[in-house]
């Protein structure tokens, strides 16, 4: 359903995003995962048709996307930084999108404000940041969209209105097929509630699969031997990561779980224990961030004395 | 599948959002339309009161005194410019406001991934805004239209004028506001936006300004400041200088240059057919003779901007649709308008610098120094690129940028360069051009100076070199010996071949001449290397209807007494006698001065009308050296007062004791000048002066020869002769050589004609206390000889000075200031030319 080709967007002399491709089916939540400034937003905005790419192109239902009423009519972006006309209600934001969208629904718009208890005629710059989001989350899923862009929509709001939307999600993709593409910073949230992750870093997608290939193909283990062991000695298997506390070692494999499992249990640790990674530590692994010395940064505490 | 109508409900919302400034504009317009009809509910209401009293219906009345329509008002002009302004700004305004939208991360993000593409996004709101403009400004007229049917009836002139005001107020709006939203939505803050949005709007208006203001300092023959007015001597405030034009330049619409600037100039558009119609198109009252020759004016300046408007309206479109959402929020990323916002300015800057070094400058020492063109234009193009490269950088905000763009200034600053290089060798032709007598259907030249009887005219000056180093006194001195040029009128036209070829003849010695640079205060020891400053133009009116204007500021002095010789032909002198009719219908008081304007004696009001006609037929029968450079006997002068009586002015007098004014003093016509002189010049103390200069100044002074034979006539037949006859002896002269004593200038250069009449013939020292006990020197009195006079007491020297002497006189070849003293200790300045006396004077 969108279809991101070598998508490649700079602004000026410097390049945001390079060459990125992927692909995100109907009936498919989609999760954007990268540090700060690696490019989710400049991503969603260049799905969105807000950027237009110096290279490469979206497609969406097959169209490319950029000055595309037909199609943009069918998705609804939500941006990070939201925006509401002065003096807006929900009410008002409701005409200003029934202008634009088809298949807007008033009745929809009314009964998921009701289901956030969120007041449709109150104005909206009297709500709070967490309500904000919640009303533009009402308007976009009153548009009905085919497809859905969410920057960072969780952020701020309590845990009972996570899980509301979350719900709502899930209940509106299996009733409509839509595709939703949401980034975030709540690796845990975006786990339970993505069925793919793509992993943003250094310009480019490192990392683009779905939720279960992931289960299966990452795993962390904790071993014990009864001799030294170094990480060159695990040669037959892919390690992403590898730590060592005295005789336990910890490590990361990528690939198949079970066949990386035999290998190990081929080396005869004296305890082997699996745990499946979670998101977080998939993140932390892929993103690569420096390892800093603070001591040195901030100096001992005899040498401030 | 279903659709939705995005264009219109943009339309539509984009109209729901914005509407209070066109609602502010049709507040404003209707507001002064009602303000200049109230400025004749006098005129209506006499009207309504006469129609009652006769039975008349109010509005045949009205008819009949030529009423067809008020809209604006001719007594109020600056009010229809303001108007203009208003307007304009207004819908620059609602272009912001409408595409304010795209320097705003949060709204960007939203509109641009509405389910709408770019195009239909600003065709909406951009017709949005057309047509809130189109209501704000046609429904004002429209109720003002019915207001004018209910009190003047309907007619063809009413509904001709109402459309010619929606046409231009909603050209000038809808081309503002097409400016506006091209560049609203093309960059990405809103500074820029209202920064370039005017800049560019007031680039026609500026580079107007400075083609007519800095051009004529490189390009010679190019009229200076051409502010035309066509020699009405019925009225000589018949200009086209209205105070808030004094800085615009108004240029015959027929010439070519005149033509383009005239329909470029969005804040002033049509300004000069607007105007020139008589008063009927910005007025509503007109008189016969206007009512019979009133039409619409032209309306090619509306097309062009029309067409302009579209333009602007397709590059806006253009722009927007591919300008990079990524830039709003961000200043000077759209390197277009950066160029050219930089282009404007540095090009005002190089225009500026152009004027300012093309002034000479005048220190207090009185050294004098000027830059010579090409230094002038170097100067110029250093500074124009250091204000393109300044911008650039505070617009970019990045020296990376600037380095990368640079070129884009070097070719601004080439073509500059050449620009001013094709000015300064003549611009193919146009310095040295005259048109063919056989194409030449007529010309018009401008007078030297104002017409000998205008009003004021001779007597206006302004501060002397005469008194520049040797006294002081030019702070306190309203104005001094040699009076500043005060012409430019534009003689009407000359139509026979014989005038016509004086005039190309003269043109072209002004040519032939070329550049003429202000000479060195020690330069104009030598008479023959003065210049004068003038503002001297002619205009050819060819055949075919084109108009060729060139104009010259500085003219050689033999050159520049050519001039007065259109002073000898039949149409100046058709003038003077008109204006002298006009002057002696009733306001004038005639005072004779003696010889040494010692005595003032009034003229019986019986003989005002006479005396005036024996001097128009001295005027018209002799040429004007006979009154400029005359070679017969001075004998005294009459000067015409305006007498405040006949004009209602009353004087006040601020009573410090009462804290309050109070009017003290009614003139009275009486037969001792002096006193009624003398009564008027203490109450200018405590007056602002203007009642006094109103007296004072406002006089014509006919200097009386011997040639004048008419007027001595009528003189000796009415028994006035010996009023030129000075009582008291010369006993001594103070003499000073003419060379020396206006070789220095003030910064405001003064003319070369000698003109004893600035203090009304200052002949009576006078220094003494006023009524409140404060010691004044009046500026009467003092003493005006500079400290190298030498003193003459040979009574033989003396009588040949004062045979010699003359109170006005055009100084082109010098001769001596004198001083004369009599035995009742008053003394009067006069001048003596060079050759009238024996022997020299050191």
């Amino acid at each position: 359903m969108i279809e991101i080709n070598g998508v490649t967007k700079r602004f000026q002399d410097f390049t945001a995003i390079s060459n990125l491709s992927m692909k995100v089916e109907k009936s498919s939540i989609y999760g954007l995962v990268g540090y700060n400034g690696a490019g989710k937003t400049t991503l969603l905005k260049v799905v969105a048709g807000v950027y237009k790419p110096e290279l490469g192109e979206v497609k969406i239902f097959g169209e490319n996307i950029f000055d595309n009423e037909k199609v943009k009519q069918r998705i609804f972006y939500v941006p990070d930084d939201i925006y509401f006309e002065t003096g807006a209600t929900i009410e008002s934001m409701g005409k200003f999108y029934e202008g634009y969208y088809p298949s807007f629904d008033k009745k929809t718009m009314r009964k998921l404000a009701e289901a956030f208890g969120l007041d449709t005629k109150k104005r909206i710059n009297g709500f709070s940041k967490g309500m904000q989001r919640q009303a533009e989350i009402v308007l976009a899923m009153a548009t009905n969209p085919e497809v859905i862009l969410l920057d960072e929509s969780f952020d701020g709001l309590d845990p009972a209105k996570r899980n509301l939307i979350k719900n709502l999600l899930l209940e509106y993709m299996a009733e409509r097929e839509c595709s939703v593409i949401i980034s975030s910073h709540n690796l845990h949230e975006l786990a339970d509630l993505c069925d793919h992750i793509a992993l943003i870093n250094g310009k480019n997608i490192v990392m683009d699969c779905s939720v279960d290939d992931m289960n299966g193909s990452r795993c962390k283990f904790r071993l014990i031997f009864d001799r030294d062991v170094e990480e060159a000695d695990f040669k037959d298997i892919e390690i992403k990561r590898f730590s060592r506390d005295g005789k336990i070692i910890t490590l990361s494999t990528n690939g198949d779980v079970e066949e990386n499992e035999k290998k190990l249990e081929a080396m005869k640790p004296l305890i082997i224990e699996k745990f499946p990674l979670t998101l977080e530590e998939i993140f932390l692994e892929e993103m690569e961030s420096g390892n800093y010395n603070f001591k040195d940064i901030f100096g001992s505490a005899e040498n401030t004395k | 599948m279903k659709t939705k109508n995005t264009f219109a409900f943009s339309l539509a919302h984009a109209m729901k959002k914005n509407f209070i400034m066109p609602i502010l504009t049709f507040i404003g317009l209707f507001g002064v339309l009602i303000i200049n009809f109230s400025s004749y509910t006098r005129e209506i209401s006499v009207a309504k009161e006469t129609a009652l009293l006769t039975g008349q219906n109010f509005r045949e009345l009205l008819r009949g005194y030529f009423f067809r329509y008020v809209l604006f008002s001719n007594y109020n002009d600056t009010l229809y410019f303001l108007t203009s302004i208003g307007v304009i700004g207004a819908s620059a305004l609602l272009g912001i406001l409408l595409f304010r939208f795209v320097s705003n991360k949060k709204t960007v993000n939203v509109y641009y991934s509405l389910g709408i593409t770019r195009t239909k996004l600003y065709c909406a709101r951009y017709l949005a805004g057309i047509i809130m403009l189109f209501a704000a400004i046609t429904v004002p007229f429209l109720i003002m239209a019915l207001i004018n049917i209910y009190y003047f009836g309907s007619s063809v002139m009413l509904w001709k004028a109402v459309l010619f005001f929606i046409i231009h107020f909603c050209v000038i709006a809808f081309a503002s506001f097409s400016i506006a939203a091209a560049v609203s939505g093309s960059v990405g803050t809103i500074v820029e936006a209202i920064g370039f949005s005017a800049i560019i709007i007031l680039s026609t208006s500026i580079i107007m300004v400075c083609v007519t203001d800095a051009i004529p300092f490189m390009l010679f023959g190019a009229p200076k400041n051409t502010t035309i007015a066509l020699y009405n001597a019925g009225n000589i405030y018949q200009t086209y200088n209205n105070s808030h034009l004094s800085s615009e330049t108004f240029l015959l619409s027929n010439t070519f240059l005149g033509r383009i600037l005239e329909n470029i100039d969005l804040i002033f558009l049509n300004r000069g057919n607007i105007f020139s119609g008589g008063l009927c198109i910005i007025g509503q009252v007109v008189d016969e003779t206007t009512f019979n020759v009133w039409a619409m004016p032209p309306l090619t300046p509306y097309i062009l901007w029309a067409i302009g408007s579209v333009a602007f309206f397709a590059l806006g479109l253009f722009m927007f649709k591919y300008k990079k959402a990524e830039i709003c929020g961000f200043m000077g990323r759209n390197k277009v308008l950066n160029f050219i916002i930089s282009a404007i300015l540095s090009f005002l800057a190089f225009c500026g610098v152009i004027c300012m070094l093309g002034s000479e400058i005048n220190t207090t020492s009185g050294f004098t120094f000027s830059f010579n063109m090409w230094n002038r234009a170097l100067i110029g193009i250093v500074i124009s690129f250091l204000v393109f490269s300044v911008i650039e950088l505070l617009l970019t905000r990045s020296f990376k940028s600037y380095k990368r763009n640079i070129k884009f200034s070097l070719i601004h600053i080439g073509l500059m360069v050449l620009f001013v290089f094709s000015l300064h060798l003549g611009f193919f032709g146009y310095s040295s051009y005259i048109p063919d007598i056989e194409d030449i259907k007529s010309v018009n030249i401008s007078t030297p100076s104002t017409l000998t009887g205008a009003k004021s005219a001779i007597l206006y000056s302004s501060y002397s070199d005469f008194y520049w180093i040797e006294n002081n006194l030019t702070d306190t001195v309203p104005g001094c010996y040699y009076t500043s040029d005060t012409g430019g009128y534009m003689l009407s036209e000359f139509k026979d071949k014989e005038s016509i070829q004086s005039v190309i003849d003269f043109h072209q010695k002004l040519i032939d001449e070329g550049w003429v640079h202000r000479e060195s205060d020690k330069a104009r020891l030598d008479y023959s290397k003065r210049s004068v400053k003038v503002n001297a133009t002619i205009v050819y009116t060819l055949k075919d209807g084109r108009q060729i204007a060139r104009g010259y500021q500085r003219l050689p002095l033999d050159l520049y007494e050519e001039m007065f010789r259109v002073e000898d032909t039949d149409k100046w002198n058709g003038l003077v006698e008109m204006e002298f009719t006009n002057f002696l219908s009733g306001i004038s008081v005639p005072v004779i001065f003696s010889e040494q304007m010692d005595k003032k004696t009034f003229v019986d009001e019986n003989l005002i009308n006479g005396l005036g006609q024996a001097i128009i037929k001295d005027i018209k029968a002799l040429d004007y050296t006979s009154f400029w450079r005359s070679d017969a006997d001075w004998l005294g002068c009459v000067a015409f007062f305006n007498n405040p009586e006949n004009d209602g002015m009353v004087f006040y007098y601020d009573d410090y004791e009462d804290d309050g004014y109070e009017a003290v003093y009614q003139p009275e016509f009486s037969n001792d000048a002096d006193y009624y002189i003398k009564t008027i010049s203490e109450r200018w103390q405590y007056s602002n002066g203007a009642e006094y200069t109103a007296l004072m100044n406002d006089n014509s002074i006919v200097p009386i020869t011997s040639e004048m034979k008419n007027t001595i006539a009528f003189l000796q037949s009415n028994g006035l002769y010996e009023a030129l006859i000075d009582e008291s002896e010369i006993v001594s002269a103070r003499v000073i050589d003419a060379a020396k004593a206006t070789a220095s200038r003030s910064w405001n250069e003064t003319d070369i004609i000698f003109n004893a009449f600035w203090d009304n013939g200052k002949a009576k020292a006078e220094k003494g206390y006023d009524k409140y006990g404060y010691y004044e020197e009046r500026y009467t009195s003092g003493d005006y000889m500079p400290d190298e006079s030498v003193t003459v007491t040979d009574k033989k020297l003396l009588k040949e000075l004062q045979n010699n002497a003359y109170g006005m006189y055009l100084d082109t070849d010098g001769g001596y200031i004198v001083e004369f003293k009599r035995a009742n200790g008053n003394t009067t300045i006069m001048f003596v030319p060079s050759g009238r006396i024996s022997q020299e004077i050191k």
